[in-house]
């Protein structure tokens, strides 16, 4: 009878999830299969080619300095977002600061903006004409200065919106992780006479090893797929200062109408990224086996 | 009883599921569906409605839009048994619309297609030849400029029929500014020219203001023009045949002259960071002695322009280099066509001609010059119609003038690309011109 009984749920469940599935599976399944199919056909998709476009993917300098600008951004933002975030949470959580409630809404208010906005703003930050940050140098009696046009800084200075949106996401990760460990550790730590850096360095972060794993992988995985900002703020330009793995993709099928190629491209942005999460995710766990 | 409902309750879900597939299906081949089969009535005078799908841009507030959707509601009104279906998309975003449609093969039944969007559908078997068509009616094919299908030719086969006519090249200047530094004439040849900028810029202007964030301005509106005139229209021609490489001295030359221009300080520095829209500004502001665009331009000034600016504003074009090409020659041509799809036959063929007509014809192309258009034909009338002192500036500079290729129109995609970035790149001081000609030279290998 139980048997019976248990059975019955399942298909009652899938029932349910039909729909969803259903769903799912045209928006990101068969997208995902078609985009891998066409991934071996040639440039405008129109013939079966074999392994041939990812020996050309694997020859192409200009995919490669994409993943090369793609990495220059998950270190700035992992040092960025995720390492920002965790020394202010650890200060939110610090009985120094004050107007936590304002300070916790202003850092997190970027988070809800659309990335063409934050993109959009940034540019106008950057301006060389009529920006705030020339406004400033010129404030203070220096030349104005050339910002997103110098392709050897471009790609830092396009990484700045990326963390100042962001941070405010793992704010969040990491507050509801400390708000989940245990008072009475600070406590006895406390009366041992431990300071906030002690606290901070001894009790905090290795509790919240897990969380911080989290958070590194969805920092890095949403660091190499990033797109909006860069599309907004220079398009991947001057020449190719900016180009990332995403843009790339996005100017071989509508710009170059390559949609076999770009198909190519992103299947190897997939592979990519998911070999440098599941990298930066062993070396994490590999440290709490030692530990 | 448990049994029975127990089955009632899986053919529910079953149908559910039935339901649902069969939604999805049909919402998602639906409307390719009704848009791809024949009509079959034959007469176009009979009861049966016929449905057009139409794909254009022309969605915004400005005068060459209003008159086309103007245009297109006569049409329906004249025609009850036709429906049209409008997909109209803006500018910027109708290239990526159409290259996703134009890949899975589901064009509709009249789009606008550039040249090298023809270069693309046409071998796929996607669009229909005009030749034919055009024979059957002498009399609207021959009102056509002489140049207007150069554009639109495929291997022989014309492919799309012009919108409009125009230079994408002119110089945008500020007669008041030049006389301030000594410039009494437009520079005539190229050391001139160059002496020209160095003397706006020592007066503490900016030579020739553009916006390239795009990357295409700069490609598009000044390198195509001066391009031709280091290499010559021969050598451009031979790009298809393969006697002309881009990896020969004549291109690098061009590419050298643009970093030359770079080198003098001709540009605004922030070129690569702003857009046409920021670029405006410092023409209108008088910060910028000079501004490079095309024909397009000239309703722009009008409009936006303050008074003085307009006033003082002249056009001209490049200068000769000393190279091969023509000097009274600018890049322009069609730019945009009327292309028809390939699929369409009988009447659903000849509601879609008689559709392309109405934006092509005499009446049109009066309409559209009465509101500093371009139209592609010929007209009786002298331009006296254009009441804009710059309007009737740039039909008499178009008189003596004749077209040289447009780099975007003419070659492929991926070809443009790799250009017009690396002028950026150029610009930018990130590289040189030998680098840009090879990488140019393999996307043609490619």
């Amino acid at each position: 009878m139980r048997e019976n009984l248990f059975k019955l749920r399942v298909s009652q469940v899938l029932k349910y999830l039909v729909p969803i599935y259903l769903v799912y599976a045209f928006a990101v399944i068969l997208p995902l299969i078609l985009s891998f199919v066409y991934s071996f056909f040639d440039d405008y998709g129109t013939s079966f080619s074999g392994w041939a476009p990812y020996s050309k993917l694997l020859q192409d300098s200009d995919f490669w300095l994409s993943f090369k600008n793609n990495m220059i951004l998950v270190l700035i933002c992992v040092a960025g977002q995720v390492g920002i975030a965790f020394i202010i949470a650890s200060l939110l959580m610090s009985k120094v600061l004050k107007l936590r409630g304002i300070h916790r809404r202003a850092i997190f208010l970027p988070v809800v903006l659309a990335p063409v906005v934050t993109g959009y703003l940034w540019t106008l930050f950057y301006n060389y004409q009529f920006g705030i940050l020339n406004w400033f140098v010129k404030l203070f009696g220096g030349d104005p200065v050339l910002w997103l046009d110098d392709p050897a800084k471009a790609i830092y200075l396009v990484s700045i919106p990326l963390v100042w949106q962001y941070v405010g996401l793992y704010l969040i990760i990491f507050l509801a992780g400390m708000q989940n460990i245990s008072k009475e550790i600070y406590d006895a730590v406390e009366i041992d006479g431990a300071n906030w850096r002690q606290k901070t360095m001894f009790i905090t972060f290795p509790l919240l090893k897990n969380v911080t794993q989290v958070a590194l992988v969805l920092c890095i995985s949403g660091t190499m797929k990033t797109f909006d900002h860069i599309f907004v703020m220079t398009g991947g330009g001057p020449g190719r200062s900016t180009m990332v793995m995403a843009q790339y993709s996005y100017n071989n099928a509508f710009l170059m109408t390559k949609l076999g190629y770009a198909s190519t491209v992103s299947i190897g942005m997939i592979v990519l990224s998911g070999a440098v999460v599941l990298l930066v995710s062993k070396l994490i766990g590999g440290k709490t086996d030692s530990d | 009883m448990k049994i029975v409902s127990k089955r009632r309750k899986g053919i529910v879900s079953k149908a559910l599921i039935l339901f649902l597939v069969s939604a999805f299906i049909l919402t998602a081949c639906g409307k390719s569906d009704d848009s791809n089969t024949p009509s079959a009535s034959g007469g176009s005078g009979g009861g049966d409605k016929i449905t057009i799908s139409i794909a254009h841009t022309n969605v915004t507030d400005d005068p060459g839009a209003k008159l086309f959707r103007e245009t297109l509601q006569k049409f329906k009104d004249a025609h009850p048994n036709v429906e049209i279906r409008e997909e109209a998309v803006a500018h910027d975003l109708y290239r990526s619309k159409m290259t996703t449609l134009g890949a899975s093969g589901e064009l509709p039944d009249v789009f606008l297609a550039n040249g090298s969007m023809l270069i693309d559908y046409a071998p796929k078997g996607l669009v229909a030849e005009w030749d034919d068509l055009l024979e059957q009616d002498k009399e609207w094919k021959d009102g056509f400029l002489q140049d207007a299908f150069e554009d639109f030719r495929i291997k022989g086969k014309i492919y799309g029929v012009a919108t409009q006519t125009l230079s994408v090249h002119l110089i945008f200047y500020n007669e008041e500014i030049f006389k301030q530094v000594g410039i009494h004439a437009f520079p005539e040849t190229w050391k001139d020219f160059e002496d020209a900028i160095v003397k706006l810029k020592d007066a503490g202007y900016i030579p020739i203001a553009m916006g390239n964030k795009a990357n295409v301005p700069v490609g598009s509106t000044l390198f195509s023009t001066l391009a031709d005139r280091v290499t010559g229209t021969q050598w451009f021609n031979g790009l298809t045949t393969g006697e002309s490489k881009f990896t020969d001295p004549e291109f690098i030359e061009a590419l050298k002259k643009i970093q030359e221009l770079k080198n003098i300080g001709a540009f605004n520095p922030d070129i690569n960071s702003i857009d046409e829209g920021q670029r405006d500004p410092l023409y209108f502001n008088k910060k910028a002695a000079m501004t490079v665009s095309g024909a397009w331009y000239v309703g722009n000034l009008i409009q936006n322009a303050p008074e003085d600016v307009l006033n003082n504003t002249k056009i001209a074009i490049l200068p000769s280099t000393g190279g091969k090409g023509e000097a009274a020659a600018v890049a322009g041509g069609g730019g945009w066509s009327y292309a028809i799809n390939a699929k369409l036959t009988d009447a659903k063929k000849a509601t879609a001609v008689e559709l392309v007509k109405t934006f092509t014809n005499d009446e049109y192309a009066a309409a559209m010059k009465k509101i500093n258009g371009f139209p592609a034909r010929k007209l009786t009338d002298d331009g006296s119609t254009a009441t804009a002192p710059l309007t009737q500036e740039y039909y008499n500079l178009m008189n003596r003038v004749q077209l040289t290729p447009i780099y975007d129109i003419r070659l492929a995609p991926a070809t443009v690309e790799v250009i017009y970035r690396g002028i950026q790149s150029l610009l930018a001081g990130a590289a040189s011109p030998e680098d840009i000609a090879k990488q140019a030279q393999d996307s043609l290998g490619k």
